[in-house]
């Protein structure tokens, strides 16, 4: 029994000691050193960190493109509930059992498959000055000049939005779609034995039954709308007030090489995708993912 | 008159499906359609969809100025390299938390979830640092390594380990199992189902993932599809025709690839999102 028990505990190091020790290094390691770097001046070249206080954190306050990556996120949470919306009507739509289906479910996906560099490219060429939208608007009579998808600073926001919206879409309405299909199919006979309408279905089972897989969306959902990189990046360039605060982390660091200046806005940042994790968690309440 | 309804019902669904099958693609139509278009004009009025003059010439000059090949095979590597480590470090973790009883196993258990609920977003700087320091700058490996052992897989594998019924692995042992035994060829042939699901997530990520290959990689012949394409559309930008050429390229290999395994990916997610 004895070479038993030593038998577990070689396979809990075994086993754990290098996911642990990866986990260490690239998550837990950078959580504290991040907000040490955040009161440093870091040298790239010579790899030392010089301890400034809160100077990082006030020229960030200084910045007014700090102001407008934090009203670029909260603008973009405008998002969620429509991503959310549409992709469970869409699952709902594609869960039915008729003919060509699985290659409508498939078309739908393709946005999600191709990737976020390619359909933002496909969209800018559409969304630009002389792109297939104004060309068409024009030609149409719809409007007069071209408008300024991109390039407008009232605008440009909305255009990525979109392009997340769009992009998200077949995404979530695959996951939801595997929820609809975990509800067990006695559940519905039952109901339609006691003569519940299809109304009365969907209000009372279908929606209720995917609570835990609408907490899992609307997180990761969440979390990737304040986290928005890749369309502003490929669509604008952070430019006509599109910054985003994972933009701004982006130009310091990488762009103007101020690490500290980076990392403060990074833990700032931090705090903000907590809260809005703890308001999921709130709304849509704990008990949902205990199955 | 009930057969009537049901047959306008089969119509108007056929027709809100082929709207979004359109809404769905035609940015991919147009970027197909201009990509075999020449030189004289892009647009015309109504916009020509099918081209006229149809040429392959936009293709020749991808051929010649990309190196399109090169950008596969190395989203090829990264992406497995990454799909594999995901896979088995989450296996290997996720066991002796769910199955076997030693001390300060709730204690871990806690502490590897800890950072699930805070978003720490310093690691992009900090393991850029790190990655620097361990010699991984510009590696294949150092794109991977950041990601190899998720949170997300450990939890999942846990789920799907707690859901074997332990009469199994008893029987396992009366039979003379030695606790090796019992994970190989009791435990793990068990979870083997979720491993696709786990893989199917693995691979979106890594598949689509840009700013941290964009951050690590250096050299344009280390770049993933993903990169090396965005790189490209911003020195392409006055010429559509050619980039499109390009997306096409990439787009058509995803799309068979995503043909074959789709049904992986929908049953992928069943398994992961509730059980």
């Amino acid at each position: 029994m004895k070479s038993r028990k030593m038998q577990v505990y070689f396979i809990v190091f075994l086993f754990l000691g290098i996911p642990l020790l990866l986990l260490g290094i690239f998550t837990y390691y950078p959580i504290i050193r991040g907000v040490f770097l955040s009161f440093t001046k870091y040298n790239m070249l010579l790899g030392t960190a010089k301890w400034v206080g809160f100077e990082n954190y006030k020229a960030l306050f200084k910045d007014k493109y700090f102001y407008t990556a934090l009203q670029n996120i909260m603008k973009y949470l405008i998002v969620v509930p429509f991503i959310q919306f549409f992709s469970i009507l869409l699952a709902i739509l594609v869960n039915q059992k008729i003919p060509g289906i699985k290659f409508f479910r498939t078309l739908f996906y393709v946005p999600v498959i191709t990737g976020s560099v390619i359909v933002s490219m496909a969209w800018k060429w559409i969304f630009n000055v002389d792109g297939l939208l104004n060309y068409t608007l024009l030609n149409l009579g719809l409007i007069k000049e071209p408008i300024l998808w991109l390039t407008d600073s009232h605008l440009a926001i909305y255009s990525a939005m979109f392009v997340t919206f769009w992009r998200g879409l077949g995404y979530y309405m695959v996951i939801y779609l595997a929820g609809l299909q975990n509800i067990p199919s006695d559940v519905y006979e039952a109901a339609k034995i006691d003569g519940a309408n299809s109304k009365q279905i969907l209000f009372k089972i279908t929606l209720p039954l995917l609570r835990p897989t609408m907490l899992f969306c609307f997180i990761i959902s969440t979390l990737a709308a304040l986290k928005v990189f890749e369309e502003i990046y490929l669509l604008t360039q952070g430019a006509s007030g599109t910054a985003t605060m994972m933009y701004l982390i982006y130009d310091y660091a990488f762009v103007r090489y101020k690490f500290g200046i980076s990392a403060a806005a990074s833990v700032i940042f931090s705090f903000i995708l907590l809260i809005f994790t703890i308001i999921n968690f709130k709304f849509f309440g704990l008990g949902g993912e205990k199955r | 008159m009930r057969k009537k309804r049901k047959i306008i019902k089969y119509v108007l669904t056929y027709i809100i499906l082929i709207a979004l099958a359109l809404f769905f693609t035609f940015p991919f139509l147009w970027v197909i359609s201009t990509s075999f278009k020449g030189p004289e004009n892009i647009f015309t009025w109504p916009p020509e969809w099918i081209p006229k003059k149809p040429t392959i010439e936009n293709y020749i000059a991808v051929f010649k100025k990309i190196p399109m090949a090169k950008y596969f095979l190395n989203t090829l590597i990264i992406t497995s390299l990454g799909v594999v480590f995901q896979v088995i470090f989450a296996s290997l973790a996720a066991y002796p938390l769910a199955r076997l009883n030693w001390k300060g196993k709730n204690l871990v258990f806690k502490l590897i979830l800890l950072p699930m609920l805070i978003p720490m977003q310093g690691a992009l700087i900090v393991n850029f640092i790190t990655i620097i320091k361990l010699g991984l700058y510009n590696t294949y490996l150092g794109v991977v390594l950041p990601s190899a052992v998720t949170i997300f897989g450990i939890f999942l594998m846990r789920q799907h380990y707690l859901s074997i019924p332990a009469e199994l692995e008893d029987a396992a042992r009366i039979d003379g199992c030695n606790e090796f035994q019992v994970f190989w060829k009791i435990s793990f042939p068990l979870v083997r189902p979720a491993t696709s699901a786990l893989a199917i997530f693995a691979f979106t990520a890594y598949w689509n993932s840009f700013l941290w290959p964009l951050i690590v990689l250096n050299s344009p012949d280390k770049y993933p599809v993903q990169v090396g394409l965005a790189q490209l559309s911003s020195s392409f930008e006055p010429n559509f025709r050619i980039a499109s050429a390009a997306i096409v390229l990439v787009m058509v290999p995803i799309l068979v690839f995503f043909y074959f395994t789709q049904r992986f990916f929908i049953e992928g997610y069943k398994g992961a999102v509730v059980k």
